[in-house]
């Protein structure tokens, strides 16, 4: 089979920038590609990136009032950090065990053992209360706490103490008792959504607006203000000194037609014109904290190429068969 | 949409003969001066590397994005 030698190469070079990058949150602006590659991207954030989360569950002593598979599914969508999954195995192609147990490559081990003993209260057990056995993973409030033991450099606020409470798995009355062991594995949120690492992924095109200030100049105060209003978000305002209609944030608008419609029905047709620009996006990611938001997008690249290398044509392509035949021949 | 961009690939799509067999037929007719694989690769290598400068793009960005405080931002 003939390689594609001398082809001409039809790349682009998309551009980024970020706006606000944060652990769990970011906010770029992506240009010079097309809804192709924005939706792929998305689709493989929320979809295949991979993370740990539990998976088998043995239970030894559950007395508490939830069943036992109520139990393991909450214990499933607790977030573990996940900064190892993608160096990790998927349990089902690890040869270094039967894909059943434990072994280091493909799984991480968890204990839980809580009992309500004396007191009256009830007793919170809560991601807490899981032991791994990987420090590397574990769950990501419990690594947020220890971060903050460590470092200390941001200021203590009622959010982070209401963090360190952890994640509630179930509450023990006095004399109930919950033991259980619990292996986490590597997965995809395709199989199921505990293990995707995405909180929300979305993209919108940048919209461009046109004002035509030509025929803007023949409204009056009164219509120029009932035009700015009838926009249910704040996309224009008026300027106080020149009064003049302003785009005052483009992004606001929802592609809602609202303004265009108002323009219409002052009998204005064409007075502001909205187009969204095919190849500019803005990009607002989310995670669930079990990797980084920029972890999930550097993560997403990879997998998107690992996908590519699995749709190359094989030298040796056996499947082509007759087909191959007919394209050398062709 | 990236064998579209290529002038000599006449037709291309796709389909999913039955949702439930994970087969998927891609269809290109390419003009003479190509043929459909080199097309095809070409359009994967040409992704490939688009996503290889998107990776770079994003570290750059991130290492500026983390120096623009520091520049009085």
């Amino acid at each position: 089979m003939e390689r594609a030698a001398g082809g001409v190469s039809y790349q682009r070079f998309p551009r980024v920038r970020i706006r606000e990058l944060k652990d769990d949150y970011a906010k770029f602006e992506l240009r010079d590609t097309d809804a192709s590659m924005a939706n792929a991207l998305r689709r493989v954030m929320i979809a295949e990136v991979p993370t740990v989360a539990i998976d088998l569950v043995e239970i030894e002593v559950n007395s508490s009032v939830l069943n036992d598979e109520f139990i393991a599914h909450r214990l499933g969508l607790i977030p573990l950090t996940s900064a190892a999954a993608m160096a990790m195995r998927f349990s089902r192609d690890c040869d270094a065990c039967d894909g059943d147990g434990s072994c280091e490559y493909c799984s991480v081990e968890f204990h839980l053992a809580a009992r309500a003993t004396d007191s009256d209260q009830t007793l919170e057990v809560t991601s807490n209360d899981l032991r791994s056995t990987d420090p590397k993973v574990c769950p990501v409030d419990q690594a947020r706490a220890y971060q903050h033991a460590l470092g200390g450099t941001e200021p203590f606020d009622t959010a982070a103490a209401a963090d360190q409470r952890g994640i509630l798995i179930v509450k023990l009355r006095r004399g109930q008792e919950l033991r259980l062991r619990a292996i986490a594995r590597k997965g995809i949120g395709k199989d199921h959504a505990k293990w995707s690492p995405a909180a929300t992924v979305t993209f919108m095109y940048e919209p461009e607006i046109r004002i035509n200030e030509e025929l803007m100049e023949t409204l009056t105060l009164e219509e120029k203000r009932n035009l700015v209003e009838s926009s249910p978000t704040k996309v224009f305002n008026i300027d106080p000194n020149t009064q003049q209609v302003v785009v005052e944030d483009a992004e606001a608008y929802t592609y809602d037609d609202e303004v265009i419609k108002k323009a219409d029905a002052m009998g204005k047709p064409g007075l502001i014109e909205i187009n969204a620009k095919e190849d500019s996006f803005i990009f607002t990611v989310e995670t669930t904290g079990a990797i980084t938001a920029y972890e999930l997008i550097m993560n997403a690249i990879t997998v998107l190429r690992q996908k590519l290398d699995a749709v190359r044509l094989q030298d040796d392509d056996a499947d082509l068969g007759e087909l191959g035949a007919h394209l050398v021949g062709g | 949409m990236q064998l579209h961009r290529d002038p000599n690939v006449l037709f291309a799509g796709y389909k999913l003969p039955h949702p439930l067999q994970y087969k998927i037929l891609v269809r290109v007719h390419t003009a003479n001066q190509s043929t459909p694989t080199q097309a095809y690769t070409q359009a994967i290598n040409d992704l490939d590397k688009e996503l290889e400068n998107l990776k770079q793009a994003f570290e750059d960005e991130k290492i500026r994005y983390e120096e623009r405080p520091k520049q009085g931002y």
